[in-house]
């Protein structure tokens, strides 16, 4: 059986603050938690640009003050719809976009339907257990022996569990902080991972959406009331995936810049793989880092389009990129400091 | 030293943290590119600052003040450190290796043409 939810995530930045003065982030999942949202998770970006095309990295000591964020909720219509003024009175700057997505509650396969490839979110808490591990490790295995094409972990720094606020702390287990696992894949990989990631976990809250891994998807005829219909990119890139000497998520996001993109944010995912490696975390004996990255950008299509091709021969290199259609209900540029 | 000193230590090591963090910033924004060059460019310009200083023979507590004071904070060694890290953390070892050698050679020219200039003064 599937539900028929919303999915509304927000780009923002850290430093962002709403009108009466608190940051964004903290006024936003405070709203989360007194509207007891299904499921919401917050997620820190490494790197990434905005409109300003200003680069923000945690990698250079001076350009980590104001890192991108990317805040995900999913609920049913009407409650995602209950939230959405009071989030676009709060938001400063950034993107807004409320997506169709299906809540999967049982183990019983169904078609994906339509696409010709379909990407699975896991919301679950960072300490559950599936499997005698793990559950979000346990997660990507799975995905991969099904023949899934990528998937990463990307942990929550905030968030909501079936209605209930769970933040993390400073030097705490954070055991009930929130996060992701994103599995994307050929339509048929899907939908035979599906069953057994659904029965593996104690309750789970996992939605299924349409994307395309190759050509472009056929445009969606029934643009919610008030939004317009602009591409979502992902690009997942596994954990040894480097050019010209660089990891390969810096080449991507360094070509989204160049070829224009309105913005994209880079996540570093705690564990995961694409295009065919094995999935990967950091260890504790090894100085380099083997995490996959995940970099999402949301523009006009037109504009996707423009930078597809080049893309695409990035992640021959090793990554798996993705498009689809997403609603954008809210996109400003950033007020000029 | 005396006490009095204190609160200008205090002064000019804000002013040294704030330059460091503008001047670091913006050279980061404009070059972008593999090496973190915001960094360097502190570094060595804070080198040649402490050379010009002990070059023209600034002692005692007006060298503290400059030096521990606002040189002190200008400079990062441990953001040099840090950054280094991180291209290695990312496998990029040419780019961390060259880092090391850069800032290192760099530096000693910069301080080193310091306080020749200084002498002079």
């Amino acid at each position: 059986m599937t539900e028929d939810v919303r999915k509304l995530t927000l780009y923002l930045r850290e430093s962002d603050r709403e009108p009466g003065g608190r940051l964004v982030a903290d006024a936003l999942f405070d709203l989360f938690q007194r509207s007891a949202l299904r499921v919401s998770v917050l997620v820190r970006g490494v790197e990434g640009f905005g409109r300003s095309g200003l680069v923000e990295s945690e990698r250079l000591e001076t350009l980590a003050v104001d890192l991108p964020l990317v805040a995900v909720a999913v609920d049913r219509p009407q409650r995602i719809e209950h939230v959405l003024g009071e989030v676009r009175s709060l938001m400063s700057s950034g993107v807004v976009t409320v997506e169709r997505a299906r809540l999967v509650t049982d183990a019983v396969p169904e078609p994906t339907g339509g696409g010709t490839a379909a990407k699975l979110t896991v919301y679950c808490g960072r300490a559950e257990r599936a499997e005698g591990g793990s559950a979000a490790r346990a997660v990507i295995e799975h995905a991969q022996i099904h023949g899934a094409s990528a998937g990463s972990v990307l942990l929550g720094l905030d968030g909501t569990v079936h209605g209930v606020r769970r933040r993390a702390r400073f030097a705490s287990r954070n055991a009930d902080v929130p996060l992701m696992v994103i599995v994307v894949g050929p339509d048929q990989a899907i939908a035979a991972a599906r069953p057994g990631i659904v029965e593996m976990l104690n309750d789970p809250v996992v939605t299924l959406e349409r994307v395309a891994i190759g050509d472009p998807p056929p445009m969606p005829a029934d643009a919610a009331e008030g939004s317009q219909w602009w591409q979502k990119l992902m690009v997942h890139c596994g954990a040894d995936a480097s050019s010209g000497g660089r990891p390969l998520h810096l080449a991507v996001l360094d070509r989204l810049r160049t070829e224009g993109l309105a913005g994209a944010t880079s996540m570093r995912g705690y564990w995961g793989f694409a295009a065919g490696s094995r999935p990967h975390g950091d260890s504790a004996r090894a100085l380099r880092r083997r995490t996959p990255v995940l970099t999402v950008a949301v523009d006009r299509a037109q504009a996707v389009e423009r930078a597809w091709p080049a893309l695409q021969s990035l992640v021959a290199a090793g990554g798996v990129l993705t498009r689809e259609w997403v609603p954008v209900v809210d996109a400003r540029p950033p007020a000029q400091a | 030293m005396s006490a009095v000193f204190w609160p200008l230590i205090a002064a000019t090591g804000g002013a040294g943290a704030l330059a460091r963090f503008t001047v670091d910033q913006h050279v980061t924004r404009r070059a972008g590119g593999a090496l973190p060059l915001g960094t360097l460019a502190v570094n060595c310009s804070g080198a040649l600052l402490l050379g010009l200083i002990t070059g023209a023979g600034v002692s005692g507590d007006a060298a503290l003040v400059a030096g521990a004071g606002a040189i002190g904070s200008y400079t990062t060694f441990s953001t040099w450190m840090y950054e280094t890290h991180r291209l290695a953390e990312e496998g990029q070892a040419v780019a961390a290796s060259l880092n090391l050698v850069i800032s290192l050679a760099a530096g000693l020219a910069f301080a080193g043409a310091g306080w020749a200039v200084g002498s002079l003064l």
